[in-house]
This record gives C-alpha cells, sequence and structure tokens, in this order.
C-alpha cells in the first residue's frame, strides 16, 4: 500500500469517528454519503497534490464538521449537551487540527513542520509542555467532566476520544523521543 | 407544495442557492454538487460535507430538493451514492432568487458602480 493510499484510509478512518460530534439521528441518516463524499473529496486531493493536497483539506473538514455538528445540535435544541462538553471541543479540537497538519506537513516535510519545530525546540521544558498538553489536557479534563455531569452525550465522548488520543499521542511520542 | 409562495424562502444563502445551482440541469450526489460549486467559484467557495448534508437535510424537508429513488445503476456506481434533483418549487425559489440578484446588478450597473462591459467580460471568463 502507498504512503498516499495509507494517509487517504486513515483519513477517512479519523473522518468516520470525528462524525460522533453530530446528533446520532443525523449521522443515522446522513452519515454514509457524508464519509463517501469525505473520500471522494480526499481521493481527488490526494491524486492532484499528493499528501500536502490531502494534508490541506484537513483544516478545511475540520472547521465544517464543527460548525455544521453546531447547527445540527442547535437545530435539535442541545438534547443533553452540557457547556463543559462544548468548551472541552473549542478546546481540543483547534490543536487536533494544528498537530495534525503539523503531522501531514512533517511526512511531506513542508516548512511549516520545520518553523513548527524550531519554534518548539526555542521553549522551556516546561513551557513546551503547556504547549503540547495544554489545551487537549484541559479539553479532556473539560470533557470527562461534562460526562460526569450531564451523562455520557455523544459530544463528550467524542471529546473524550479527540482529546484522549491527542494527549496520548503527545506523550508518546515524548516517551519515544526521550528513550 | 405546489403552491407555496417562493418569497417566503428569499434571500437564500449564498451556499443554499449554490447547491440549487448546481441541481438546476442535472440530477447529482453529493461529491458533485461539492466539486460543481468549487469549480464554478475558481475555488473561492468550498462546501464541506457536513455544511452540504446539513443543507441537503433541510432543503429536502422544506420540498425544494429530492432524493432520487433508485438512481444508480450498481455497475455504473458500486457505492450506491445518493443522488438529489431540484423540485418544481426549488426550481421557481432558485429562479426567484437569480432574478432578485438580477434586480441588484441592474440598479448597481444604473448606479454606475459596476459597467455593463465589465459584466459581458465576466460572463465570457467564467
Amino acid at each position: 500500500m502507498t504512503r498516499c493510499c495509507l494517509a487517504v484510509r486513515s483519513s477517512v478512518v479519523v473522518y468516520r469517528a470525528l462524525l460522533l460530534i453530530y446528533p446520532s439521528s443525523f449521522t443515522q441518516e446522513f452519515g454514509d454519503p457524508m464519509v463517501r463524499a469525505y473520500q471522494d473529496l480526499v481521493e481527488d486531493a490526494a491524486s492532484q497534490r499528493g499528501l500536502l493536497g490531502l494534508a490541506r483539506t484537513w483544516p478545511g473538514v475540520v472547521v465544517d464538521l464543527l460548525l455544521s455538528a453546531l447547527a445540527q445540535h442547535w437545530d435539535n435544541g442541545w438534547g443533553r449537551i452540557s457547556r463543559w462538553a462544548v468548551a472541552g471541543f473549542i478546546l481540543g479540537v483547534p490543536a487536533l487540527v494544528f498537530w495534525l497538519s503539523v503531522f501531514f506537513d512533517i511526512v511531506v516535510g513542508s516548512e511549516l513542520a520545520r518553523r513548527a519545530l524550531d519554534v518548539q525546540s526555542t521553549i522551556s521544558p516546561a513551557g513546551q509542555a503547556s504547549l503540547w498538553l495544554g489545551l487537549p489536557g484541559l479539553g479532556l479534563v473539560a470533557e470527562l467532566f461534562a460526562a460526569r455531569q450531564d451523562g455520557r452525550s455523544a459530544l463528550s465522548l467524542g471529546g473524550i476520544g479527540v482529546n484522549g488520543f491527542l494527549v496520548l499521542a503527545i506523550v508518546g511520542a515524548a516517551t519515544l523521543r526521550v528513550s | 407544495m405546489p403552491s407555496a409562495k417562493v418569497e417566503k424562502w428569499l434571500p437564500l444563502s449564498t451556499s443554499d442557492f449554490h447547491i440549487l445551482l448546481s441541481l438546476v440541469s442535472a440530477e447529482a450526489h453529493g461529491y458533485a454538487i461539492m466539486r460543481e460549486v468549487s469549480e464554478r467559484t475558481g475555488g473561492r467557495m468550498r462546501i464541506g460535507p457536513g455544511t452540504l448534508y446539513g443543507a441537503i437535510k433541510r432543503m429536502v424537508a422544506e420540498g425544494l430538493i429530492a432524493e432520487v429513488g433508485d438512481r444508480t445503476d450498481p455497475k455504473v456506481d458500486p457505492e450506491r451514492r445518493r443522488y438529489y434533483r431540484l423540485t418544481p418549487l426549488g426550481r421557481r425559489v432558485a429562479a426567484a432568487e437569480a432574478g432578485r440578484l438580477a434586480e441588484l446588478v441592474c440598479v448597481a450597473t444604473t448606479k454606475k458602480l459596476i459597467s455593463a462591459e465589465g459584466l459581458k467580460l465576466r460572463g465570457a471568463h467564467s
């Protein structure tokens, strides 16, 4: 399997997982066609501009996901979503977008990744820890609090997944780097 | 809703109008709509899957567009995408929105904000 093909498949898996943030009634009806449309989009981007093209679709797609998920929850009267769950997403998802972009850029060796890593090397270890872990860490705490306070809504579970994944990935990468 | 007054939907949001425009000439599936909007606007406007299907859900409920049943031949499209078409009401609403925008352009031309010559040039380029 080529690197590009693997990246397309991984992106589709991540996109399908992120659909958890929508109300379940919406994803039951439109989840499959949305994934299909997203897959067409990334396949086109990857075939035209390779991994860089694929990476460039992510920021727009995540903004689209967030805004349209909020709109769908708004239409549904918000259900059981708490402010904590929304706060967790606001903290964690931008961090996820940024680090995913840097990750994809590292794969294709771009200027953005080099600059991000240059900036990181000039910061103290405590600063690095807060830069890397601050937003998703706070997001994870907010989502756990939301799940405990208001029950496990799809949004808080999705938030725990997104923020938890990011925290684990960052801690895992730091451990590998130290060892 | 054949007798519904189209004014109730006006003005349409830019993304809704683009989606309706994409369905004027033929029925289309989700990604085909996204691609046509992007191509028509030279990449200046991109509709993501979330926004698109949110709009589709609303416009189907309002009777502006409809899902096309059993449109796809599994041999041609093994993924069995969902296709959508414009309803007669949707066509009237899109036409009314186009007319509303044309009136605005007329006003702008009368006030010499843009020239008729410039409009012709734009039309030739798009």
